[in-house]
């Protein structure tokens, strides 16, 4: 008696031949047409898709997106401290924490970029202030300065919606 | 053993109903997987399976580089390699989805490496309470 | 009484089980960015979900053989182990970003930063699942996961436009002036966060775990097909909540903190306490149900004793695994890295790994020595072979998307 301590052979060759194991003939034709539907799509795709640009901006534009999306959280953030009774202040308080550190990345980001970007600089100057007063008036509970806050925040992000094609 | 009918079955087909089949003891109790099968040559020359095998090392065998390299690698890092465990065909009790084995089978087939885990994990407080 | 309990309970669980990071993350964005536009994928994406949860559930309860058997049995031991290891991959950083959400949630509730969070969440979370009784953990983390419905009362609160919502979700296309491959990178990860493939992981090895038997397929099909549609409209109410409040801002959300503050702007100091403390319980469930998968996921394929229906130390190798998959999260969390990221990269993962993962649950489904006379019918391969098309056309675009788009910049 020879003991043979493997049956790699044997294993192997039957995946081989059904390629994903035991898998029916009808199952296997529905697989092959699903394929043949799949490569029409995948012909098809890059056709398509070189009138698809993918067109995010310039680099300006982008930085511009952010800093908007900051000043409208400030503007949400009035808001919720504006409602009785207000938001939790600790929240807010980390959203507006957050929004800060976002548009301080933004400004590094625009500092890099070449060229001349001070208009664009002012507004993101502008928008940290706004962070700082929006926080200052949730945790005093001051509804006086988050009403000014919101209006700030309002005019700030009209000004940032003019500077870009994105917004 | 009579070949003509086993468990229920005329044939049984080792690519798609025995290997990689998960083994289970009595009370539904893990053993492992059928990682490969040991093979005899009867006096005639046919070949006839006469054991289960179980373990990572007889996995190893049976896939191609860089999988068998990473299945080593795993094995070293547990306290391995153990050589297979070897489940003689006679003490299969029923092959289902799963393939069924005697509880005395079961238990001389345990992984050592879990013995290894064994011997850490019961040590944190709670590890022999009841299962839930 | 009992049955319908547990029936009731179990769709709950669901309901809590379907939502996670991924969906919380994708769909305050798609809502801030497209409105309901992208609401076709979260339908097409619950419609998959409970396709392949119901097979995977009627494989569990009639066979015993959880999905990872499967996966093992069908493709064999090598492409497995392929599988294995991008579902393990995918599945950890899942695991890290639930993690890194529950410090985010505790964050946003004390105001102390989140790393600082994130080693208390990870020890926690595996006191609890050394300890806690499986159906406890789900039963209690479902139930209190459902107090994210909050967002769909704030938008009926915030009194929206609702023919123009309408409208939105009447769309499958992209909205004018949109780019077409940045709509499709964010279709994508909306899909793949609904069809997360540590959901059938855990939603048959659990089946095992509860000891399901023939006598159960109807609950379970009815716990799949009525939990995961009733998750999904959670999921889009989110979607809603920032349409209404962030589109017409034309802001974006991308952290979760903005996600929470429409409900702020319709409940005040209430509606928070009440989403953060949804957001933690569905968080902490997702990070229960995606540290076990890792477990159930290698046990499987090795055969190794797995699961809490064992005495612990009867199943040493599984619980190591548990335990040190949410090692390596928290380290991948400590290290500073945004949570939202580790998503948005884990959602790209888990769309690759779709199709290895699902094909093994439709092929079983159709077999007669595992299911007998409980295989598909017609309708469920219908479904199933539609949904597996779309699974391989995402599992191809995903990459390709996400390097040409800049990850939905």
């Amino acid at each position: 008696m020879v003991e043979f301590p493997s049956t790699g052979y044997a294993a192997s060759t039957a995946v081989g031949r059904t390629g994903v194991r035991g898998m029916g003939a009808q199952a296997r034709a529905m697989i092959r047409r699903f394929a043949a539907a799949l490569a029409a799509v995948l012909a098809l795709s890059p056709a398509a898709c070189s009138s698809w640009a993918a067109s995010t901006g310039t680099a300006e534009d982008r930085i511009t997106a952010t800093a908007h999306t900051q000043v409208q959280t400030a503007l949400l953030v009035a808001e919720a401290g504006l409602e009785d009774p207000p938001a939790p202040a600790v929240t807010l308080t980390v959203v507006l924490d957050e929004a800060r550190s976002e548009l301080v990345t933004a400004r590094e980001d625009l500092a890099r970029l070449p060229g001349d970007h001070g208009g664009l600089m002012t507004l993101l100057v502008e928008a940290t202030t706004l962070i700082g007063l929006t926080q200052s008036a949730v945790e005093d509970g001051d509804r006086f300065a988050l009403r000014s806050a919101k209006r700030s925040a309002e005019e700030l992000a009209t000004a940032l919606e003019g500077r870009s094609e994105l917004l | 053993m009579n070949w003509i009918e086993w468990h229920g079955r005329d044939r049984i087909d080792l690519g798609t109903q025995l290997l990689d089949r998960q083994i289970t003891a009595p009370e539904a109790e893990p053993v492992g997987k059928v990682d490969d099968v040991e093979l005899t040559r009867r006096p005639d020359g046919a070949l006839e399976v006469t054991a289960l095998l179980v373990g990572t090392s007889a996995l190893c065998e049976r896939v191609p580089q860089p999988t068998r390299w990473l299945l080593r690698l795993g094995m070293r890092l547990t306290g391995g390699p153990d050589s297979p465990r070897r489940i003689d065909l006679d003490d299969v009790v029923d092959v289902k989805s799963d393939v069924e084995v005697t509880a005395e089978a079961g238990e001389a087939a345990a992984s050592p490496t879990e013995r290894r885990f064994r011997a850490f994990v019961e040590r944190i407080p709670g590890a022999g309470r009841a299962g839930s | 009484m009992k049955k319908y309990l547990g029936l009731s309970l179990g769709i709950l669980a669901a309901v809590g089980g379907f939502l996670d990071m991924g969906d919380i993350v994708t769909n305050a964005a798609i809502g801030a960015r497209y409105g309901l536009g992208l609401a076709w994928v979260v339908l097409l994406g619950v419609i998959g979900i409970c396709a392949y949860a119901e097979m995977s559930g009627r494989i569990v309860a009639v066979a015993g053989r959880p999905v990872y058997d499967l996966v093992r049995e069908r493709l064999g031991p090598r492409a497995a182990l392929l599988n294995l290891i991008a579902s393990l991959l995918v599945t950890i950083l899942t695991l890290a970003a639930q993690i890194g959400g529950v410090a985010v949630v505790i964050e946003l509730a004390s105001g102390v930063p989140h790393v600082v969070w994130v080693a208390p969440v990870a020890i926690g979370l595996w006191i609890v699942m050394w300890r806690v009784k499986f159906e406890k953990i789900e039963q209690v983390l479902g139930l209190a996961g459902l107090a994210v419905a909050v967002f769909a009362v704030s938008i009926w609160w915030l009194d929206p436009d609702w023919s123009a919502l309408a409208g939105q979700a009447a769309g499958i296309t992209p909205p004018a002036g949109e780019p077409v491959p940045t709509y499709f990178y964010y279709a994508i990860t909306l899909f793949a966060a609904a069809m997360t493939p540590y959901e059938v992981f855990f939603l048959s090895s659990g089946g095992v775990e509860e000891r399901w038997s023939a006598k159960d397929l109807r609950m379970q099909r009815a716990t799949a097909l009525i939990g995961f549609p009733v998750g999904g409209l959670l999921a889009l109410s989110i979607a809603a909540a920032a349409a209404v409040v962030m589109l017409p801002l034309g802001m974006d959300a991308q952290s979760l903190g903005q996600v929470v503050l429409p409900v702020g702007l319709a409940f005040g100091m209430a509606g928070m306490i009440v989403v953060l403390f949804g957001f933690f319980a569905v968080l902490v469930g997702a990070a229960f149900e995606t540290a076990m998968s890792c477990g159930y996921m290698l046990s499987q394929y090795f055969g190794w004793p797995w699961g809490k229906r064992l005495p612990p130390k009867r199943a040493a190798r599984f619980h190591a695994v548990v335990a040190g998959s949410v090692l390596i999260a928290l380290l991948i969390v400590q290290t500073g890295v945004d949570p939202v990221m580790v998503t948005e990269v884990a959602l790209v993962g888990a769309a690759v790994a779709l199709p290895l993962t699902y094909l093994p649950v439709l092929i079983v489904a159709n077999d007669r020595q595992y299911l007998g006379d409980h295989v598909n019918g017609r309708f469920s391969n219908a479904v199933g072979l539609v949904m597996m098309v779309v699974v391989l056309v995402a599992a191809i675009a995903a990459i390709p998307l996400m390097i040409t788009t800049g990850m939905g910049a």
